[in-house]
Formats: C-alpha cells, structure tokens, sequence
C-alpha cells in the first residue's frame, strides 16, 4: 500500500514538474521525443542568418534536391523497423531507372506507350526487394550479406547496359522528376510527400504496420501472437525496393540523364538519414515524421553548405561531426528516459 | 570473523523485490569440506540466494561472511564474491563458444611468463590434467563450443576447482544436463575434492529431491524464501524431505464448478503423441469448460506437450483432432486459425511486444479482425473492445495508450490473456499463466481462468505450483521423465497438493 502511495506522488510530482516549466526537464523532453524536430528548427534558425535561404526558390530546391534521399531513407526505414538491413538500395535505385530507360530507347519503345515507365520502375524495384527478402528471410541468410551481393551485381548490371549513359530521355520517364506544377511546385516534391504520407497511414492505421512493429520488438513473441513472420519481412524489402526505385526515376528525372554511377556511395546517407530520424539497428522504433525530419535536415545543410560556399572536401567531415553529435544525443535519450522514471 | 570449520556463513540475508519478499532472514553455516544441499519448489528462494552468495544480486538486509571478508547490501559484486573465493556454476555454461577450450578455462587469469608473455604450453598441459581427472574428452585447442553441454558443465566445474582455486562452489541445477553416469562421477568427484582440499564446500542447489539424497552431507530447505529446515542427509528419506518441502499446504479457495456431464464430444483429442525424447505416447481428451492441469518438472515432457498443441514443436508420430477433424499444427498461425491460443512461459521474451501500447498488445494477434479488405485499422472499434475488455479485467493502466512495459507483471499478463480471448479461442493453451505474478495478483487471474476463459472454452494450464492445479484445474496430469504417469481427477482422494508433488518428484510410497 505505502508502494503505491509513493509511486503516485511520485507521478504527481512528475505532472506538476511539467506544467512548473522546469528548463532541465523541457530540455530532457526535447532531447528525448523531439531531437530530430529540434535540430531542424535550429538549422532553420541559422538558415534565416544566411541570405538567400528563405527565397521560395531556394527551398523549392532543397525540397526538389530531398526527394529522392528521401525515398530511399523511407525504404530503408522499413527494413530497419523488421530489425533487417538493405544495402542494395543504392544499386536499385540506379538499377530500376536505367532498365526502363534501356527499354524505352530501344526498338520496344515502339510498341510500349512510354509512360508505361512509371509503372514499370516500381515494380522492378519491388521485385528486387523481394528478392532480396526471399534470400535472407526464407534461406536464414544474414540480410547484410544478400545485400551486399545484390548491391555488386545490379550495380555491375547498370555499368553493362548504360557504360556512357544515357543523356537524351523520353519526357515521359523525366516527368516525375522534372515537372514542374504552375511552375513553380516540383512534382518530385508531390510524389516525396505523398509516399510519406502513405508510408504513414502504413505504418500507423495499417495492420501491416501493427505487424512490423510487433516483429521488430520482440520476433518471437510476434510469430508466437500469430504474425506472419517471415511475409511481413518479405514485404518491406519489397516496399524498400520499391521506395528506392521510385528515387531514383525521381533522380533520373531530375537531372534528365542517367549514368552509370548515379546513386553510388548514397548507402551510407541513407542509413545516416534513417538513424538521424530516430530508427533503431535493432528494429521496432521509430517514426515516419522523425524520418521526414531526418531527410530535411540533411538536405539543409547540404544547402547551407552551398551558400555559405564550403570546401566541396571538407562537407563530409561537416556531416560526420553533425551525425556523431545526433547520435550523442540520440544515445542520451535511453539514459533520459530513466532519469525521468527516478 | 567466523569460527574455524566454517567454509561460509549467512547472516539475516534477506533481499526483496517489488511486492515480493524473495527472501526472508535465512541464517546459515556451510561447514568445511561440506557438500551441502539447497532444495525448495520454484518460487521458494533458492535462486535468488545462491546469487547472493554469488554477488550476483546484492542482498537487502544481511550479510555473506567467508573466510576473507563479507558481502553485504552496499559492498556486493560479483568480483568481490571471486576475490573471496566464492564461484557459482550456473546452470547454463556461460563460455564464449568459438574460443578455445585453454582460452575458456583460463580467461583473466592466464599463465604468464617473462614480460607478460603467455605460456600456451604450461596451459595446455595443465588443461589435459583437468580433462583426464574429470574424464571429460576435450583438446585443449578445440573450440568450446563443440563440446556437449554436459563437457562444459564439466569443464565449468575444472575451473571453478582447479583453476580460479575457489573455496565456496555453488553448482545451481548442475545435474540437469548431464547424464546418471556423469551424476555419479560427479558425486564421486565432489567427495574426492573435499577429501583432498577440506577447506573447500560445495553447495548443491536442486529441486530433484533423488538428488540432493543422493549427493550431499546436510541439506537445507527453503519454503516461500525462508529456511524452513537444516537435515543431516544420511537418514533422512524422500518423505521426509518431500514433507519439509511442501509444508501445510493451503485449502482451495477457488468455488470449482462441478464439472459438467461430458455429454458432448471432446474439443480436441490427442493420440500417441510423441517426440523423442521429449514426449512419449502422450493421450488427451478435452471438453468445452474444463481445465487440464500439466504438472511434471523441467523436462519432464509438460512443455513439448503444450508447444505441440499450438504447432510451435511437431511431433514424429500421433494425431490431434479438433472436433473430429484431424489437424495438422505446422505453426502458431495454423493453430491460431484452428482456435488454438497460446500463452507462452516466458511473458517478457515472448509475448510482450516491449515499448508498444497496451492496446497493439492486446489487438496483435486479431487485427484482423479489425480491419477492412485494404487492411485499414477501424479504430474507433478497436478502441472500445480493447477499453472494455481491459476493464473488465480490471488492468491497471493509465489508459490502453501507455506503453506495455510500465505495466505490473500482474497486468501485463491480464493484457496477454485479453489477447489470447479476442481470437475467441475453442482451446487455450497457458503455460504458467502466474509466472513472474505478484503473489497478490495470482488469485484474480486464477478466477478469470476458471471463471472466464472456462466458461466455453477448455484450458490447458502449466504450472509449477501444485496449490494452484489444485485450485483451479478439474483434472491434473502429471509428466515425469516424458510420459503421463498419472491423471487425478477432481474429487479423488490424491487431489491434493502433497500427492501431486510427490507424483511431480517420482516419489512412490
């Protein structure tokens, strides 16, 4: 009976510390649910100091330059939350584009209607995914090395079929990319936030969503309540393959060209984005807004390193210390969490 | 600090967990060249003592005093317990698999020669010596996880003696992996040891009573965390002992609907189940309200048998039947369609879904139910079952948002068990629904089970404590060493707590 006494005091106490705007514990708060919102608020702070940045065109540009990124971030933002990895979403993302762009300019394109292509690229991309979660999945192979082995091979594909690259595109597989609504909104931006906002339906008013959060928390408990284990897994790698491949025609779109090596090396932001956004390696946490968050911040500085007019060679070292500080911070959040229950 | 012939005395010692007294003021003296038995029931304390003693928990009250010094509250690790000389044996061999066994067995304290340098030989020569007087089969460079379990429960014990040179050795539930030949040598080679080094002593913890008869000098009993007794072995008997265990056990407190005519046909029949060696020719009958209690110790057959009826383990020979209709149970899903819901044992591990909401627990295993052809979530309706059922239940919770793990044990499983119900199950399946309970939480579930989840349904309940098979199961099954030994049925005279743990234990009179 005393226990129970003190521990509603306790929660009391807790209550009122809220509403008493203790700075110590707004901070811990910040740190804790919103880090990520946060750091986007203060770039947008130093983004208000820096001419230029607030034009309607410069974020228009910052948006039109995320969204690819921000496909595959939000793809491998599934496979994380199963506890899984995909790094072959680079490959994909150059892969499903550049199939379609070797068939529309080939002698099918004459019987094909090209826009076709926009439809084509996704599945290709979930097709890939699938494939790469039938091997790790249903053969108990690690996901990182399927991966890894999808990630050479399609990226050897691509440097097969377009060597040079392809600079002349048919409008129709540009579009998406490149349009522009009343001249001013990017439809790549349009097709970004809608999939963000799907993603979030997914994830939050789907029993799919139920199912990849159950899994990634505790697989055993999830196969043992009857989730289907093995299916679910298999789906976000399809969904990631999917998101990837739609970047990537964004991307083709975006620069009007393919090439052999577009995409390359982008893994690694990709992951970086999805940590930043508050997913866990471990799978089970994490959410779309945080995700979004992520993608925007990253764009940002990108952008605020192009006006400020930074050292091309020294911006990675710019983001490497950004993301060791986030991920501080984000570590803090597990030790918060328990100075808050004390 | 403690007189001479005392290889390690407990003062007090008590240690309390929220809600629980674990246990309560047990004072102890361990002699010198002892072998000494530690036995209760699960649940008794046992557990939670020797891992004082180990350093391992630190105790609330009370004191650990040794030879060279003491444990207490605020000055207890488990590197203090290992300068002190103090060494557990757990019961699962905690080595590092792919290092090799010379590494196992020497890690932290390798045999060094000039400038720190390692003597590979020395080690391996003396690793051979240990092999050969345990009789244990290993080459010093082999990985150690190539070794059977019984090997390295071996070699755990090698280098609790021989290496670390420890003079207190706790081997917790040792005996269960190994072999009766590999018991005897043991026992042989703990009564050698303690000739040889006198101021060493072991202490035995079990829960096999045959054991601890069997291997030890004097044994203490534990009952619901205190000492209960301290006998000299030699002459006593199971009967004894099986007494001091069970203590006076308390009445049903439980109204137990007369069970109902059997007019209808069985909800699911099981023939010959078997799966070596695990289970062998297991029979069940079950009807719509009743419950069927699985009582037998760990491996005695209890688990495969309720793992087989939801498909989590298959067996290589038998039938199941649902309503007549024979099943073949691959996996959960399967017997989840079937109307087969399971509770697992092991609630954090696996059946809570940490850092979600009481709600997605509870919803988890029928949003199926819930959604529409595009598999969209209709919340609203989700929410007032979830809210209804839970309070019916009585869980308290902040509200069905809060997350799971903030929740009592108590009310989590109450939120599993709301789970299991919303999949409108024909059988539930629940292994030791009061596991990791309060005990002030225990008889509330009870009564949801008989009352509840009984009421159309038949329930298949493991647990480990007879007083509650009695309470709330119309038939109870025992399981010893694969097989059904016994069924007692409500209402015949052995229906009762002492019987069934002398049953659980293989005790005949």
């Amino acid at each position: 009976m005393t226990d129970q006494n003190a521990t509603t005091t306790k929660a009391r106490q807790g209550a009122l510390g809220g509403l008493r705007f203790d700075p110590k514990l707004i901070f811990a708060t910040i740190i804790e649910k919103h880090l990520i919102w946060a750091l986007l608020a203060a770039l947008i702070l130093i983004g208000l100091a820096m001419p230029g940045f607030m034009s309607t065109r410069n974020l228009v540009n910052v948006m039109w330059a995320a969204a690819p990124l921000g496909c595959m971030v939000l793809g491998l933002f599934f496979v994380i939350l199963t506890g899984g990895l995909d790094l072959s979403l680079e490959s994909t993302f150059a892969l499903a584009p550049t199939v379609a762009v070797v068939v529309f300019t080939s002698t099918l394109a004459e019987y094909i209607w090209p826009g076709f292509a926009i439809l084509l690229v996704p599945l290709l991309g979930a097709l890939v995914g699938w494939v790469n979660g039938m091997f790790s999945v249903k053969l108990g192979v690690s996901a990182f090395l399927v991966t890894l082995g999808t990630l050479l091979i399609m990226r050897g594909i691509v440097i097969y079929l377009i060597p040079e690259g392809v600079y002349y595109l048919p409008d129709e597989i540009t579009f998406l990319g490149k349009a522009r609504l009343w001249g001013v909104l990017p439809v790549a931006v349009i097709v970004w936030i809608v999939l963000y906002i799907l993603a979030f339906i997914a994830i939050n008013y789907h029993r799919l969503g139920k199912d990849i959060f159950a899994l990634g928390n505790n697989e055993e408990a999830a196969f043992i309540a009857g989730v289907n284990v093995s299916r679910t897994k298999v789906t976000c790698f399809a969904i990631a393959g999917m998101l990837a491949s739609i970047g990537g025609l964004l991307e083709v779109g975006r620069l009007t060209s393919v090439v052999a090596d577009m995409g390359e090396g982008d893994i690694l932001m990709v992951f970086a984005g999805t940590i930043l956004g508050g997913a866990a390696l471990t799978g089970g946490a994490g959410t779309v807004g945080g995700i979004f968050a992520a993608v925007l911040v990253i764009a940002i500085i990108e952008n605020l390193m192009n006006l400020y007019g930074v050292e091309p060679s020294i911006r990675q070292i710019v983001f490497g210390v950004i993301l060791m500080c986030a991920i501080y911070l984000a570590s803090l959040q597990g030790k918060l969490r328990n100075w808050r229950k004390d | 600090m403690i007189s001479q012939d005392n290889s390690y005395v407990l003062q007090d010692l008590t240690r309390r967990f929220p809600g629980v007294l674990a246990v309560d003021n047990v004072n102890l003296e361990v002699k010198q060249g002892e072998i000494h038995g530690i036995i209760g029931r699960n649940g008794a304390g046992k557990s939670v003592l020797v891992n004082m003693v180990a350093g391992i928990l630190a105790p609330s009250a009370g004191r650990v005093v040794v030879k060279d010094g003491f444990l207490s509250p605020d000055h207890s690790s488990p590197i203090i317990a290992h300068r002190l000389g103090i060494s557990l044996i757990p019961q699962e061999p905690t080595f590092a698999r792919q290092l090799s066994v010379v590494d196992n067995m020497f890690m932290g304290r390798n045999i060094t020669g000039p400038a720190n340098l390692i003597r590979p030989r020395q080690m391996a020569r003396a690793i051979e010596g240990i092999c050969e007087r345990l009789t244990v089969k290993a080459r010093p460079n082999q990985p150690i996880g190539e070794l059977p379990i019984e090997s390295q429960q071996m070699l755990a014990f090698g280098k609790a003696v021989y290496i670390d040179r420890a003079k207190v050795i706790l081997l917790d539930e040792i005996t269960a992996s190994l072999t009766q030949e590999r018991k005897d040598m043991l026992l042989n080679l703990l009564q050698t040891t303690t000739r040889q080094q006198p101021d060493l002593s072991f202490t035995l913890i079990s829960h096999h009573i045959s054991e601890v008869l069997e291997f030890t000098d004097r044994v203490t009993v534990m009952r619901d965390g205190a000492r209960v007794a301290t006998i000299d072995t030699p002459g006593s008997s199971k009967e004894e002992l099986a007494g001091w265990i069970v203590g006076d056990a308390p009445k049903v407190r439980i109204d137990v609907p007369k069970p109902r005519a059997r007019t209808k046909a069985p909800i699911l029949r099981a023939e010959g189940l078997s799966a070596a060696p695990h289970l062998k020719d297991f029979d069940l009958e079950i009807h719509a309200g009743e419950i069927v209690g699985f009582a037998g110790l760990e491996g005695s057959g209890k688990d495969a048998a309720i793992e087989m009826l939801f498909g989590l383990r298959h067996p290589s020979s038998g039938t199941i039947e649902l309503n007549g209709t024979a099943v073949e149970l691959q996996d959960p899903l399967k017997a989840l369609s079937s109307g087969i819901a399971f509770l697992p044992k092991h609630r954090e591990a696996q059946a809570v879904i940490h850092t979600r909401s009481v709600e997605e627990n509870t919803l988890i295993s029928c949003y199926r139910q819930f959604s529409n052809r595009l598999g969209l979530i209709a919340r609203s309706r989700a929410r007032a079952v979830v809210e209804k059922r839970s309070a019916d239940l009585r869980v308290k919770t902040p509200s069905i948002h809060a997350v799971i793990d903030n929740l009592s044990g108590g009310n989590k499983q109450k939120v599993m068990i709301n789970r299991l119900a919303l999949t409108a199950p024909q059988l539930f399946l629940l292994n030791e629904p009061t596991r990791g309970v309060d005990i002030s939480a225990k008889p509330s579930l009870l009564k949801v089970i008989r009352e509840e989840l009984a009421d159309k349904s038949a329930v298949i309940m493991i647990s480990e404590s007879e007083e509650e098979l009695v309470e709330v199961c119309d038939r109870v099954m025992v399981f010893f060493k694969g097989k059904v030994e016994r069924v007692i049925e409500r209402g015949e005279a052995e229906f009762d707590v002492g019987e069934i743990y002398r049953q659980v234990q293989g005790v005949r009179q």
